[in-house]
């Protein structure tokens, strides 16, 4: 049998398979949706999911790629979603960008809608992906892309059951200075590479809270459709600073600030010890609100410490090996390196990435260049949901106030049955995979 | 004896704290006094809140116990979800019996819970009453009942999904099959192949949309046994319909072995050009030689986005024998193509690429020799700086000029003799600038900079101005007590050029080293340029911030005597802005009557009063009021007037 025997064999070529890349250079039909018709043209139809600030910078991204259309958003928030339309009528000069409500009638109804921009809250990411790949849609999520481990479980294996094209919005992993990082491990400047740090974010806590703000008068489902914006996520009152942000913190919505930012970092940081496709097999519990110091292992030997403070930038990964290090993060112009002598090759190594891996310095590009080519995304299902497990993994060491050990083949705690437990939530139905 | 014992039990206790920090460990932070009390709350009239607090918390540490309390609030429509939300997680089989008990008597939304938590749970005790569901009005019920059959996943329950699937609505037919797929792959996965083959069948057969037939097709394909596999890949690569095409060829990557590889390339021929780059793509992720001959012969004819395709699939493949087909592709007629092969060359591993590169470099034409320059520049072939020294003296200068900007980014301290010898025989200023390039990159790369540096004095007797003007910019970059005599002494060159280039480097020095020679030089060059280009380095040395203060101010001093321009009293202002200093204060404050500089000077009076204003509130008060009282400009009024506030209130008043 195929599927028999080799499971060592598959799972190695699965990951080459995942990882290399070559350009695109069709736009093949069947992508494009339309019940596999021969498209008329070759651009992507594009749709948003809870597009709010956040979504609105990536969809001013993604706007002047040309092989592009946006045609509808669905939001729970007449305020947002029509804050959409009139962007996208603008840029079009027409008045044609539909407005859904309820996302269970967007999916089912715009058959035409090839890809979506997700950038909901936390709690809807893995949700809405699960729901639009099982509708045929190729799928941009912003991050963190799931609320726990079984989530993210979900989350890969939709987009292998479909078949469908699915990026995590991990931008960095597209970004010169971070490519330049990475690259640094892979072709082996930095000798052996023993010790990788992650930024995670210099607000908030680990611990989050399980408070309710004070209950409001509901608005109308047309304002704000209350029970639509929780989702999957316990029912509390309606309070209107959830929907504008003051959702973060609460453990029901978020995924505090080891998940804030290392959604991004954790991913960076595997991505470049070549664990993209694993977790985490340790975590050490550190006595402190954040997690910061906290120090994982992978079962390749290589520490990963949470970091909170020491950079100069946002989301910044640093890499420590015997001949060097290099580190990176927003607000760096350049990575800072030692020896200095690395950045001789900055230029070339990030042209050489780029003609090796025919992938673009453009996340949303490499995304919609995946739609046309369905070769993995940078950013793949197995990355978003391997890097999130080691947050969330994190996250539960730093509840338990305990060393946790973690089977990443098996997808389980080692004998701490309270972790196993904290590794799914029952969702609010009929919100449920 | 027994003391003995002790003494053994607390060293292997020692021994395993220190070295099994992660140990294996049975673990339970709650006691059952604190269940007793999350039951208490449930069972209580507690405000939903605090019903829901406990809820969360007994899905971490709930007990046989509390399944019954918990199951009670099932039928709850504003608790439902908090009781699954505790049940769903805890290990016991009395949480299976519970849902399946809740199963007859609920309706609604807590019954769509029940059905998905049961799913998630995997009862297959429950597939009976769950097939029932399949059949309710409820949509959503439904719905729920197909997605959790097929996560329970057993022969039974795909059964009742197969039997749904034919007679399903529009409504629920993707939920039905989202249940199939979840039965195939569960039924896959325990070895029963066959009926995960007949779900994946039936599957295809149904009227569905695309992405149900692409995955239906990907897993029927990898569910057969081998020999069938292959036999439906070719079948379905050969398709028309795109969607089948597109689910063959996910089926492939997923796929290892060389038989799938020969199934790919066999279809090549067959299919149109679209087609051939999603298969030459896949052939590429593979990896597998066994296609090689077939990429190759992809490569040297037919459509030109096939051409590049196989081009970039051969790169992924990484095998030697693509060497002499991107080696010949360099001299294609199509400039994209034979920039493609020369990216491939450059990215592909292995000493044989390595000598095609350097096999180029002895070719007739130019260019060819420059396109070996650059693969051997991108390729980093340290080893054949030997070569790149020879180039340097090739007869096409951009040959010459690439070859020596090679050396400097390949080369190391060990090459600069070689260097310095090549250095000494060139004359063309863009050679010279290319080996100054080079001199540069080798130089800074010593660990012993006074060696370099002395390598680099003892040539300059025997140079001609323009290499001795190349060598004082070099030695300028490396600094120190040498170089800096070294260029002093060319102060005095005879050569025009070579004293200008001296005055520029000891201006643009990197530490302050050079300060005493520029303010002589300001003092006392007979050239009125010399002396102003040498009192504007001195004032912007001024503002290094690694000379302490004093210095600074003593700097100041001394140019604020040779100043008779504003542009070089701005410089001075700039410098006294970053002093941190009441008596650079003082210096500043006259300029504030000059109209030309007030606001200069006011930037200036704002930066040094944020810095000094605890210490000196009283002095920093009055300069502001100056300082508002000279300007217009209303950023810096804002500014003064805040600092002037905070003055105030520093100095009590």
């Amino acid at each position: 049998m195929v599927n028999k025997n080799c499971k060592s064999t598959r799972r190695a070529f699965m990951k080459r398979t995942a990882t290399l890349s070559i350009a695109p250079y069709i736009v093949p039909a069947w992508v494009l949706g339309r019940g596999g018709d021969i498209a008329p043209s070759n651009r992507i139809v594009l749709g948003g999911i809870g597009i709010g600030n956040r979504g609105q910078h990536d969809l001013k991204w993604m706007l002047p790629n040309s092989d592009i259309y946006f045609v509808a958003v669905c939001d729970a928030r007449k305020e947002r979603r029509e804050a959409v339309k009139n962007m996208v009528d603008q840029r079009y000069g027409n008045k044609d960008c539909a407005t859904y409500r309820d996302i269970r009638e967007f999916l089912a109804t715009r058959t035409d809608i090839d890809a979506v921009l997700i950038a909901t809250g936390d709690r809807w990411h893995a949700m809405a992906s699960i729901l639009a790949m099982r509708s045929g849609k190729d799928v941009y999520s912003e991050k963190p892309s799931c609320m726990t481990i079984t989530e993210g479980q979900a989350v890969v294996e939709t987009a292998n059951r479909y078949g469908r094209i699915y990026q995590t919005g991990t931008q960095r992993l597209s970004e010169g200075n971070f490519i330049f990082a990475n690259e640094m491990i892979r072709t082996g400047r930095l000798g052996k590479v023993h010790t990788v740090r992650a930024h995670i974010a210099p607000w908030d806590a680990a611990e989050m809270r399980h408070d309710w703000l004070p209950g409001e008068p509901e608005p109308s489902k047309d304002e704000i459709d209350w029970d639509e914006w929780l989702g999957p996520c316990p029912w509390r009152p309606y309070n209107v600073a959830y929907t504008r942000g003051a959702w973060r913190g609460h453990y029901d919505f978020h995924t505090s600030c080891i998940g804030e930012w290392g959604a991004h970092t954790f991913a960076q940081c595997q991505v470049a010890i070549g664990a993209g496709d694993t977790s985490a097999v340790e975590y050490e519990y550190v006595n402190n609100p954040t997690g910061d110091g906290m120090v994982t292992r992978f079962d390749n030997g290589i520490k990963m410490i949470l970091q909170m403070k020491g950079w100069r930038g946002s989301c910044g990964v640093r890499y420590e090996g015997t001949e060097g290090w290099v580190a990176a993060a927003d607000g760096y112009s350049t990575p800072d390196v030692f020896p200095s002598s690395l950045m001789e090759d900055y230029r070339k190594t990030i042209y050489d990435y780029t003609a090796r891996t025919q992938r673009p310095l453009n996340h949303v590009r490499d995304f919609f260049d995946c739609v046309k080519s369905r070769r993995p995304t940078v950013a793949n299902p197995e990355v978003m949901h391997r890097s999130m497990t080691t947050v969330h993994a994190a996250n539960i060491c730093m509840w338990l106030k305990r060393n946790l050990r973690y089977d990443p083949v098996k997808e389980e705690f080692i004998n701490d049955q309270e972790a196993n437990r904290l590794r799914s939530r029952a969702m609010r139905e009929p919100w449920i995979i | 004896m027994l003391k003995l014992k002790m003494s053994y039990v607390l060293l292997i206790t020692l021994f395993l704290s220190i070295t099994l920090p992660l140990g294996p460990q049975t673990v339970s932070a709650a006691t059952s006094e604190e269940v007793d009390k999350l039951i208490a709350v449930i069972k209580s009239d507690a405000p939903h809140k605090e019903k829901a607090d406990a809820c969360r918390r007994l899905a971490v540490v709930g007990t046989q116990e509390a399944v019954e309390p918990l199951a009670e609030l099932l039928a709850d429509e504003k608790l439902s979800h908090m009781a699954r939300y505790a049940l769903e997680p805890i290990p016991d089989p009395a949480v299976d019996q519970a849902f399946r008990e809740a199963l007859g008597k609920l309706e609604g939304g807590p019954l769509v819970g029940v059905i998905g938590s049961i799913g998630v749970r995997g009862d297959g005790m429950a597939v009976g009453a769950l097939t029932e569901k399949l059949q309710v009005s409820d949509l959503q019920v439904s719905l729920a009942a197909a997605k959790a059959l097929g996560s329970i996943g057993t022969s039974e329950a795909a059964k009742a999904l197969q039997r749904a699937l034919p007679d399903a609505s529009a409504d629920n037919r993707l939920a039905i099959c989202e249940g199939l797929f979840r039965s195939a792959e569960s039924l896959g996965a325990k070895g029963l192949n066959s009926k995960a083959i007949a779900i994946y069948g039936q599957l295809l057969r149904v009227d569905a949309p695309h992405q149900v037939r692409c995955g239906a097709l990907r897993g029927f394909i990898l569910a057969h046994p081998q020999t069938d596999a292959l036999k439906l890949l070719q079948q379905n690569l050969l398709s028309n319909d795109w969607v089948l095409f597109a689910g063959a060829v996910q089926a492939s990557q997923e796929l290892p072995g060389e038989k799938i590889t020969k199934v790919l390339t066999g279809v090549l021929e067959k299919i149109p050009a679209d087609n051939q780059i999603l298969v030459i793509q896949t052939l590429g992720m593979r990896g597998d030689t066994g296609a090689l001959e077939a990429l190759f012969s992809r490569v040297a004819k037919g459509a030109k986005s096939v051409r590049i395709e196989a081009l970039h699939a051969l790169s992924e493949i990484k095998d030697p024998s693509a060497v002499s087909v991107f080696v010949e592709l360099l001299e294609d007629t199509d400039d994209e193509i034979s920039q493609v092969a020369q990216e491939c060359l450059a990215t592909l591993p292995g000493p044989q690429a390595d000598n095609a590169a350097r096999e180029m470099l002895t070719s007739r034409h130019p260019n060819r020799r420059l396109i070996s320059l650059e693969l051997i520049g991108r390729r980093r072939m340290t080893t054949s700086i030997d070569a790149l020294l020879n180039a340097a003296r090739d007869p096409d200068a951009k040959v010459r000029q690439t070859a020596l900007t090679k050396i400097g980014k390949l080369g190391g301290p060990a090459q600069l003799p070689a260097l310095l010898k090549l250095f000494v025989s060139l004359e063309a200023s863009q050679d010279l600038n290319a080996a100054e390039r080079a001199l540069r990159d080798i130089c800074v790369q010593f660990d012993d900079r006074r060696s370099c540096t002395a390598n680099l004095i003892n040539l300059l007797p025997q140079s001609s101005p323009a290499q001795r003007i190349a060598l004082l910019r070099v030695l300028k970059t490396l600094g120190g007590t040498e170089a800096l005599q070294a260029v002093r002494k060319a102060v005095n060159d005879s050569n025009d050029e070579v004293h200008s280039a001296a005055i520029r480097a000891l201006a643009s020095w990197n530490n302050a080293q050079a300060a005493p020679d520029l303010l002589n030089l300001a003092k006392t060059a007979a050239n009125p340029t010399d002396r102003i280009v040498s009192l504007r380095a001195y004032l912007q040395m001024a503002s290094l911030p690694d000379i302490s203060v004093d210095e600074r101010l003593a700097m100041c001093r001394q140019g604020s005597e040779l100043i008779k321009q504003d542009d070089e009293k701005r410089l001075l202002l700039a410098a006294l802005g970053g002093i941190e200093s009441v008596d650079a204060l003082a210096m500043i404050v006259p300029y504030l009557n000059e109209s030309s500089l007030a606001d200069e000077a006011a930037v200036a009076c704002v930066s040094v009063s944020e810095k000094i204003l605890q210490k000196q509130p009283d002095k920093v008060a009055h300069v502001m009021e100056e300082v508002i009282a000279a300007v217009d400009n209303k950023d810096i009024k804002n500014r003064a007037q805040k600092i002037l506030n905070n003055a105030n209130k520093a100095a009590g008043r």
